[in-house]
């Protein structure tokens, strides 16, 4: 039987928390996507978005034995992620690629026979939408965050979270040309 | 029925895609409003287009890398800062379409465009499945009835007197300092002491009591447990009669990427005493655990692994004694059984 994800990480972290290794590398393996995903919307490089995941998962470690199960383990990590990406932005360590939505590749039917859309489009779509959308829309398909959930990372209502989620989604479908309206 | 416009009915989709709850009224509207609006169908078909796209996957070697600086770096206190990672970028990498354990919560009729009446049919089960109940319920109660379908199939009670126990005993007893602050809480599952409890009592309910005399002399009296009252949390709290709040967590540990609880055979009274074998195994008197157990593998930290012969991983595993102090076991004299979660 296996454990739904909460009850899986709550137990990896308090295993974790007691100096068990196997834990950790556990909590990485099942972590690092989401926040490798984060990363590299937000700064649009690869390499910076190992540079900046490496830096969110050190900082995991360091600090795992504050973590006091008041919230989820994703809801957790989700704000260290959000939150190293902003640092390194407000240092100057790291700077994000420009991206314009007009330079986003065209998705992969342009004959409309069916709707497919490379990761690769995705990617730079994502990266070309409002940071604060981005970031609600991260929150939710990324780290698996409920509304609630993420409105308490981001300090905002969870009306406001469905809101840009929301918006991100309409974004998207009109940059990726999902809706055969012609694309952004 | 209710009329919705288009942003109306979108964002009714957008919300259901993320398995958040919806007014059924308004989930109605939607799902009759899609029957004649080719664009929010239009829409509909984006948002699951998108969601099959996957997100990009970390490269390969990241993982990694990132656990050979954790291996070098202290647990706690200011650690160097991060040099760059060795070049290990590639191209986009994409996740497989398989959709993310979390997403597998979600309403997934919206994604397949299924009928209303059997999504609201489906949905339901997701609902009761995954969420609706509280996931501190839900969880519990999964894990709770695993316990007990392992302890009964046998149809031998925990505490059942085990062969051997004369000669374990002795080893035990001169093992018992050495036993880490265990308690046991849930039928059988074993809590160690993971350190003093600092956050406000606001964040904790009461959920029931141990016996145990904790780190006194004394009898064995009943200790309130306090659980956390957040969802996601599986420690506890116990508090203690000179009214310090201590956290106990589970003991875990981690064979083929699946997660394994240790429990004990016989109660757990006091601090000092080990857990021992589940009541329904007699001892082995063999080093390598022949014939009640049969060795199948190597957990994550390469220690043995063993079932009872033609038994499964999945129903539970047991793990020899002579275990590292750093061990889950903690270096327990016994054998030990560990059920999945």
């Amino acid at each position: 039987m296996t454990a739904p994800p909460n009850e899986r990480d709550a137990l990896l972290v308090a295993a974790a928390q007691t100096g068990d290794a196997g834990a950790f590398e556990e909590l990485v393996r099942l972590h690092l996507d989401p926040v490798y995903g984060h990363a590299l919307r937000f700064f649009g490089d690869p390499k910076t978005a190992e540079d900046a995941a490496q830096e969110v998962l050190l900082k995991v470690f360091r600090t795992l034995d504050t973590f006091d199960f008041r919230s989820s383990f994703s809801t957790w990590l989700y704000r260290v992620t959000r939150n190293v990406c902003l640092d390194l932005f407000r240092a100057g360590r790291r700077v994000p690629t420009p991206v314009d939505p007009l330079d986003l590749p065209a998705r992969s039917a342009p004959d409309g026979a069916e709707e497919v859309v490379t990761t690769l489009a995705l990617e730079q779509a994502c990266r070309a939408l409002p940071p604060e959308d981005r970031d609600a829309f991260d929150a939710v398909t990324l780290f698996g965050l409920s509304y609630a959930e993420a409105g308490e990372a981001l300090g905002v209502p969870t009306g406001t979270v469905k809101s840009r989620v929301f918006r991100a989604r309409r974004a998207l479908v009109t940059t990726l040309d999902l809706d055969g309206r012609g694309g952004a | 029925m209710m009329e919705m416009d288009h942003r109306d009915v979108q964002q009714v989709l957008s919300a259901l895609t993320d398995g958040e709850q919806v007014d059924p009224a308004e989930e109605e509207a939607a799902l009759a409003h899609l029957e004649t609006c080719p664009e929010c169908r239009a829409f509909r078909a984006g948002i699951i287009a998108i969601s099959a796209a996957g997100s990009a996957a970390a490269p390969e070697g990241l993982a990694a890398a990132i656990l050979d600086r954790t291996a070098k770096t202290p647990a706690s206190g200011i650690a160097a800062m991060p040099g760059p990672v060795p070049a290990t970028t590639a191209p986009v990498a994409t996740r497989p379409v398989a959709l993310p354990d979390w997403l597998s919560r979600r309403r997934l009729w919206v994604l397949t465009g299924v009928t209303a009446s059997a999504a609201l049919l489906i949905g339901g089960f997701v609902l009761l499945g995954t969420g609706i109940m509280g996931a501190e319920t839900a969880a519990e109660t999964s894990v709770d009835a695993a316990v007990r379908q392992a302890l009964t199939r046998k149809g031998a009670p925990a505490a059942a007197p085990q062969v051997g126990a004369t000669a374990a005993s002795d080893a035990e007893a001169a093992a018992a300092a050495a036993a880490p602050n265990y308690v046991v809480y849930g039928a059988d599952r074993v809590y160690v002491d993971a350190g003093s409890f600092g956050a406000s009592d606001s964040v904790l309910a009461t959920s029931g009591t141990v016996r145990s005399a904790l780190g006194s002399g004394g009898m064995a009296g009943q200790v309130t447990v306090l659980a956390l009252s957040a969802p996601a949390s599986s420690a506890i709290v116990l508090a203690y009669p000179d009214g310090r709040r201590e956290r106990f967590v589970p003991v875990v540990r981690v064979y083929d990427g699946r997660t394994f609880a240790l429990v004990t055979g016989r109660a757990i009274e006091r601090f000092g005493q080990w857990p021992t074998l589940a009541g329904r195994f007699p001892a082995p008197a063999t080093p390598d655990g022949s014939p009640v157990f049969q060795r199948i593998g190597v957990d994550d930290r390469g220690v043995a692994v063993y079932v009872p012969p033609a038994g499964r991983a999945s129903d539970g595993i047991a793990i020899a004694p002579g275990t590292a102090s750093s061990d889950p076991a903690g270096g327990n004299p016994n054998w030990t059984w560990w059920i999945p979660l």
